[in-house]
């Protein structure tokens, strides 16, 4: 088992790197430098902006570059933001917490609907339930997350006068009002992995509902409660968990768009103000961080998979 | 809706899933309706000056006059205390608002957090008031300005001892930045020849030409001064938030990267009304970044927020708010004098001939813009010059693209100088909220024989390509005119100025502007001011004028002596006056 954990572990390892080189050269490519973006609104001559590239070692070839910031990173070290004069490392411990507060609701919500509709659906087969949640999770996934959100906003602020609190809260200073503020988002998050997740909980509970095991169980007069909640809903659940897993890489990437829908202090919002910044350092540190917390977490689903099913073992 | 709990709403608003048509049925359409009027100045100081204010227009289109009912309001009725609440669409990236050069950073803390040698009205934006001079003088020759700094002026927000020599060193940084270290708005800045501390509480600054509108510079709310202590201690850039250290009327506590900024009261504040009143009056001012339109809207409705900068929001939205609030929300428009925002790049072909330039002048129909928006007051093309601007009504007459009537006659002759000039294609790269007005482009161009073939771009790619002169024309980007003769000064003018590369002007005008920035105000100055608004049209015509609104009142009534003026981005952000009633959702402890 350990072995196995390291042996992922490492892996991780040529994942970011990977995934980190792409991102460094992709961004190189697009047109614009970090120092077009700060003069952007007038004023600086030439000579200060040939001086200011030259200072930033953006006039470097692009091999040094990738060279620094590899060596930065082996050494722990995210680069600095040159759009906001700070370390990427200060920058992403300050808006990771609110990036995976809501990543993690997201994923919580979506899994504590998707549950309970494709059983319902599930159990109740053609039924009208089964009808109501067909249409309700074709809905979802037609709605983009971002409008959805907007819908959201407008349908609390028209019914209720009511919106969430402008000033972002941590989770771990005052929970009520984090959620007051993660309430809205965190819905139109999850919703999509919600929708997709509660089909793969049907499809998967219809084939278990078909096993002889579950026959028997009937058969002997256990109750239609007993019979799903413990022999059915457990042995459904794996293929449910391995789709959580990557849904949680699709909510980390829906955040980008909602965390600016709704004003939230996170990743996401920082990455696409870096992105049109040209704030290179700031981009890649991000796409990392982001790389390790996702790797991680397919690693905890696939850990979990011992748990739900004690049959696998990993060696 | 403060009173409805979170288990309620949470129920509520999952069924909001399956209610979204509900949801949009209950958008408001756009209706015509007369905004109450907002509340006006409370009191407005009489300049101290022994200098004419340089940038007060003789006779100009300039934002609404100050409101009389609230203009004679006595001091005794203001509440002093009490938490303001604004909203913008952006957040800074730095903590140094010199080096960033957007005007979102004298939002959220520049223009509050710090003072200037002297500021804008923020009742117009125009005339000048005292700021940390209390008065000011100015040579015959426009080369020296002798500034009296406010014998109340003896601290900096953290403690720290004032003194001129400071004010010495924030304007030098802006003309001798160290290394590393932009200063993008330096504007007339590069002028001074030397400074001089007279006494402890007078500066003197010697130009090395002459310059009239020096002391409109000095007022220019980029020009804050920023403490020499904290630059010193922090390789000259300011890091943190907890850095940003000024002499203005807030000071900062609290700030949320990417979110918002809190402040309160500097309660050691230098400045007080005419009549004696200390300044300022909140208690409290928060300002909030808020992109998504929406949401911006969402938080005015609950009160979450009190007031906003006005950009993106749609107009059906204040019109809807005022509907469900009458009389209890104000939101008024009026129209930005502004110059924007294709640029065509006048060195390269095809537009390095004027007649090609001239083809886009009279061919592009500029009401088709206005009809297209949809919206009402328009802005208008117009000179950079904000005080020597005609009318609305002078433009339709005088400006080609705005009479239907006239329309036939100007395609005729946009035709001939587009086959003069051998226009037949040209490219035009777009931000993309700007694709509309370029797509506008292309259907008046295509009614010449001209094609158009349009290039969103995002606007770093957009910068880059027009700074790089790889372009044939341009669309995006309006900040060069939004203030008047001081941004203009700052950015479009100075001799290190110069905006995204395509806006050489040629000889004769660059002849008068060169003649017109030594001259003090007066006639002659005007004249040549005429002069080169002549040439801008009749010769350059470097621009296709686009419109869009300027809109400058969003609030609850209960906000006071929130005027956001023409020059509002560069002006108004100080809040030094600005009071809530106590029906507001956070008063002063008055109430």
């Amino acid at each position: 088992m350990w072995k196995y954990i390291i042996r992922r572990l490492i892996l991780i390892i040529p994942t970011v790197f990977l995934a980190g080189t792409l991102v460094f050269f992709m961004l190189r490519v697009l047109p614009g430098d970090i120092v077009s973006m700060l003069t952007s609104e007038g004023g600086a001559t030439e000579e200060t902006k040939e001086k200011l590239r030259e200072e930033l070692g953006l006039n470097d070839p692009m091999i040094v570059q990738y060279g620094r910031w590899l060596w930065g990173t082996v050494n722990g070290n995210l680069g600095y933001s040159h759009y906001q004069d700070r370390f990427v490392s200060q920058i992403v411990k300050d808006k990771i917490e609110a990036t995976l507060t809501l990543a993690i609701f997201a994923m919580v919500f979506s899994l504590a609907i998707a549950f309970p509709m494709g059983i319902i659906s599930a159990v109740r087969r053609g039924s009208w339930w089964d009808q109501g949640i067909r249409i309700f999770t074709a809905l979802s996934l037609a709605v983009p997350s971002f409008w959805l959100g907007i819908l959201l906003i407008i349908f609390a602020s028209k019914t209720f006068n009511w919106s969430k609190p402008v000033v972002y809260t941590s989770f771990f200073s005052d929970p009520g009002s984090n959620m007051a503020q993660l309430f809205l988002p965190i819905i139109a998050t999850g919703i999509t992995s919600a929708a997709i997740l509660s089909r793969l909980v049907r499809s998967m509970m219809l084939e278990v509902l078909r096993e002889d095991y579950v026959r028997t169980a009937r058969a002997k007069g256990l109750r239609e409660f007993l019979v799903i909640g413990r022999h059915t809903i457990r042995n459904a659940s794996i293929p449910v968990l391995t789709m959580a897993g990557y849904h949680f890489g699709a909510i980390l990437s829906g955040v980008v768009v909602i965390e600016n829908v709704f004003s939230i202090p996170g990743l996401g919002q920082q990455i696409l103000v870096s992105i049109f910044a040209r704030d290179y350092d700031m981009v890649v540190g991000i796409v990392v961080v982001l790389t390790v917390i996702l790797a991680a977490w397919i690693l905890v689903v696939d850990l979990l998979y011992s748990v739900v099913d004690p049959r696998i073992r990993y060696s | 809706m403060q009173s409805i709990t979170f288990s309620k709403l949470t129920g509520t608003v999952i069924l909001a899933c399956a209610l979204m048509v509900v949801a949009l049925a209950c958008s408001s359409a756009p209706e015509a309706g007369t905004a109450p009027e907002a509340a006006a100045p409370a009191q407005q100081p009489e300049a101290t000056a022994t200098f004419p204010p340089t940038v007060v227009p003789p006779a100009v289109a300039t934002p609404e006059p100050a409101e009389p009912a609230e203009a004679a309001m006595a001091a005794d009725e203001i509440t002093r205390g009490g938490h303001l609440r604004v909203i913008n669409g952006g957040f800074p990236p730095k903590w140094d608002f010199s080096q960033t050069s957007t005007w979102i950073s004298l939002f959220h803390y520049g223009g509050r957090m710090y003072s200037g040698l002297l500021q804008f009205s923020p009742r117009e934006g125009i005339e000048i008031w005292p700021d940390m001079a209390e008065s000011w003088e100015v040579s015959n020759d426009s080369k020296t300005f002798t500034y009296h700094i406010d014998e109340d002026l003896t601290q900096w927000h953290d403690g720290t001892p004032f003194d001129v020599d400071h004010i010495i060193y924030a304007i030098d940084r802006w003309g001798n930045p160290p290394e590393g270290i932009i200063q993008p708005r330096v504007g007339a800045f590069n002028l001074i020849e030397s400074m001089q501390k007279i006494d402890d509480h007078t500066l003197e600054i010697n130009l090395q030409e002459p310059f009239g509108d020096f002391i409109a510079e000095s007022a220019n709310q980029w020009h804050g001064i920023i403490a020499q202590h904290i630059l010193e201690a922090n390789e000259s850039t300011i890091p943190r938030w907890q850095d940003v250290i000024g002499t203005g009327p807030y000071k900062i506590i609290d700030a949320e990267d990417g979110i918002s900024v809190e402040s309160e009261r500097n309660e050691d504040y230098f400045r007080q009304t005419p009549e004696g009143d200390q300044l300022p009056y909140l208690d409290r001012v928060t300002s909030i970044a808020i992109v998504e339109p929406q949401l911006a809207v969402a938080a005015l409705r609950a009160k979450n927020a009190d007031a906003t900068k006005p950009i993106g929001i749609p107009h059906n939205e204040y019109d809807a708010l005022e509907k469900d609030f009458p009389g209890q929300f104000t939101f008024k428009f009026h129209p930005l004098i502004d110059v924007a925002s294709v640029q065509l790049n006048n060195q390269a072909p095809p537009f390095d001939n004027i007649d090609a330039r001239r083809a886009l002048f009279y061919g592009f129909y500029k009401q088709g813009v206005i009809d297209a928006e949809g919206k009402e007051n328009p802005v208008y093309p117009i000179s950079w010059f904000s005080y020597s601007l005609p009318t609305p009504e002078e433009i339709v007459d005088t400006i080609p693209g705005f009479q239907e009537s006239k329309r036939a006659e100007e395609l005729e002759m946009a035709r001939g100088f587009a086959e003069k000039a051998g226009l037949t294609k040209f490219e035009v790269i777009v931000i993309p909220s700007r694709v509309q007005h370029a797509e506008l482009i292309q259907a008046d161009m295509a009614e010449i024989g001209v094609e158009v073939e349009i290039k969103p771009q995002d606007w770093t790619s957009m910068v880059a390509a027009v700074e790089g002169r790889r372009y044939q024309a341009a669309c995006g980007g309006t900040a060069p005119s939004y203030g008047g003769i001081v941004p203009l000064a700052d950015i479009m003018y100075s001799e290190k100025g110069g905006r995204n590369g395509g806006w050489d002007p040629p000889p004769n005008y660059l002849a008068a502007w060169k003649q017109a920035r030594t001259l003090p105000a007066g006639a002659e100055r005007d004249e040549l001011f005429y002069e080169m608004h002549r040439i801008m049209f009749e010769e350059w015509v470097p621009s296709v004028p686009y419109v869009a609104y300027h809109e400058n009142k969003f609030h609850w009534n209960y906000v006071h002596n929130w005027h956001l003026v023409v020059q509002e981005i560069f002006s108004n952000n100080k809040f030094e006056d600005v009071w809530l009633d106590c029906d507001a959702p956070n008063p002063g402890a008055g109430c």
